[in-house]
């Protein structure tokens, strides 16, 4: 009677393999389904903000400084505005006072919007297009959206934008922007830090010169240069 | 105490240990804040700054006074098609380097990619390109080769006319010569500057309205020239081989399936 014994044995090992072989591939299946809803989470996040921008700002006939207001409640509602901040001031952020801190806040605010409001202008919903978003592999708290953007100009093309995005409370909010390899939030981080170190650690001297930059209108995109506002 | 183990030695290496994961506990803990600990802190790696400003505004001055005059006149005086030839021509012509460093790096299927080219577009004399979609051009230089086996990028240096530039980069231009059949055939010098000379030109006019938006819109052109650089170089490092393993702090600066910023 030795070869049922071995027969029975063997497939109660087969079971137990299959059992121990499915166990993880079941976990798996779960984790990239609930992976997967986080990130259509992410992707859906920016594409209704994409949208609501160009319904607000693209719309040429509602006046500017209104469209100015509209711009500066997405931005602070989309985008982690106080992290960014803090974080492109580098070590300086600890060492600004507080009045410091505040009006470089609120310049940096402006410089932001002076660089993108005029790229919406005259945008509809097929100039940006969101084509996905995955867990960023280096930080499970953040994700990365990719999308494609029409080319701002007469040009034609579609440029590539990623966002990063992390959660906040119920919803998410946008840490950094992405073209084409570059991360907007490190680029200005090496420079705004250089500028204060070259004048004595002062984070008032580079609001200064912000400022000067602003009132000539230097960070509108290279398609907006010499349009009256 | 042959084949034993030494307590003495093991108690030091326990202690080092011990001492470097405290001593990393620290700084990850320091006085980090919550975003520096998620984008990763660095300082930029810049101890020739002062000399490296000065040969920037050398360049600079290069730039405005000929490069740039060069490259508008070459893009207002020669229609599109032409100006591709002249591209095609000169990365044509630097496909041995390439090749040379896809081989150091392993990468076999760029390898083959490479070596097509400049077998099948020899047939135009490099000027045409006849497997843009089969065999896509790549973009290799020593430089990545080294980062690839390991080599950080070192201090950030700008090269007269060159331009911004590594230690580790730096280095690579210089093998890359090595590594030129053109420079062990007699009088191919001229020829070789000439055509890296068209490339640059070329270059310079196919980012004439990208340069100028940056120089306008930055506090301090030079520290974003050289975070730029840095950025860039990651990304095409990083996208040049996907089966590299990541380089630690990297990839949160690039996005899948991207080339650089600048047209190359």
């Amino acid at each position: 009677m030795q070869a049922p014994g071995f027969a029975r044995r063997a497939v109660a090992k087969a079971l137990l393999l299959s059992m121990v072989m499915a166990a993880p591939l079941t976990l798996s299946s779960q984790s990239v389904a609930a992976a997967n809803a986080q990130n259509e989470g992410a992707a859906d996040f920016i594409r209704t903000l994409g949208q609501q921008a160009i319904a607000e700002l693209g719309d040429k006939s509602i006046p500017y400084n209104e469209r100015v207001d509209q711009f500066s409640n997405l931005l602070n509602d989309g985008f982690a505005m106080d992290a960014i901040s803090r974080f492109v001031l580098g070590r300086y952020w600890r060492v600004a006072s507080d009045e410091e801190k505040q009006a470089f806040r609120k310049t940096f605010e402006r410089v932001v919007m002076q660089r993108f409001l005029p790229l919406f202008e005259g945008y509809s919903n097929d100039d940006f297009v969101v084509e996905g978003a995955k867990q960023d592999p280096r930080n499970p708290d953040f994700y990365l959206v990719d999308s494609r953007i029409a080319q701002p100009g007469d040009k034609g093309g579609m440029v590539k934008a990623g966002w990063r995005v992390r959660h906040k409370s119920s919803d998410f909010e946008i840490v950094d922007v992405l073209a084409e390899g570059v991360s907007m939030a490190i680029t200005l981080r090496s420079e705004y830090t250089s500028v204060i170190k070259r004048n004595g650690g002062r984070v008032s001297a580079l609001t200064d010169i912000l400022e000067r930059k602003l009132d000539q209108g230097a960070f509108k995109p290279e398609s907006a240069q010499g349009v009256v506002q | 105490m042959p084949g034993g183990i030494d307590g003495s030695k093991l108690g030091r290496a326990l202690a080092t240990v011990f001492v470097s994961v405290a001593l990393a506990a620290c700084a990850a803990n320091g006085e980090q804040t919550e975003e520096e600990e998620l984008f990763g802190y660095e300082e930029p790696n810049d101890p020739l700054e002062t000399p490296n400003r000065f040969v920037f505004a050398f360049n600079d001055a290069v730039d405005f006074a000929v490069i740039k005059p060069a490259a508008s006149t070459y893009r207002f005086l020669l229609p599109q098609e032409f100006r591709d030839l002249v591209r095609n021509f000169a990365r044509h012509v630097g496909l041995p380097v390439v090749i040379a460093n896809h081989l150091l790096q392993g990468q076999w299927d760029r390898a083959e990619d490479s070596a097509a080219r400049l077998l099948v577009n020899t047939v135009t004399l490099g000027l045409g390109d006849l497997v843009p979609e089969r065999h896509p051009y790549h973009r290799e230089d020593f430089g990545q080769t080294l980062a690839v086996w390991g080599v950080d990028d070192g201090f950030y240096l700008v090269l007269p006319i060159l331009g911004p530039s590594s230690a580790r980069d730096g280095t690579g231009k210089l093998v890359d010569i090595f590594l030129d059949p053109l420079t062990y055939v007699d009088g191919a010098t001229t020829f070789s500057l000439a055509t890296r000379a068209a490339e640059g030109v070329d270059f310079r006019a196919r980012n004439i309205e990208t340069l100028e938006e940056i120089r306008r819109d930055s506090v301090d052109f030079y520290a974003r020239m050289r975070s730029l650089y840095y950025q860039r170089r990651r990304a095409q490092i990083e996208n040049g081989d996907v089966e590299t393993p990541a380089f630690p702090g990297y990839s949160e600066q690039t996005t899948p399936g991207e080339t650089a910023e600048l047209e190359n």
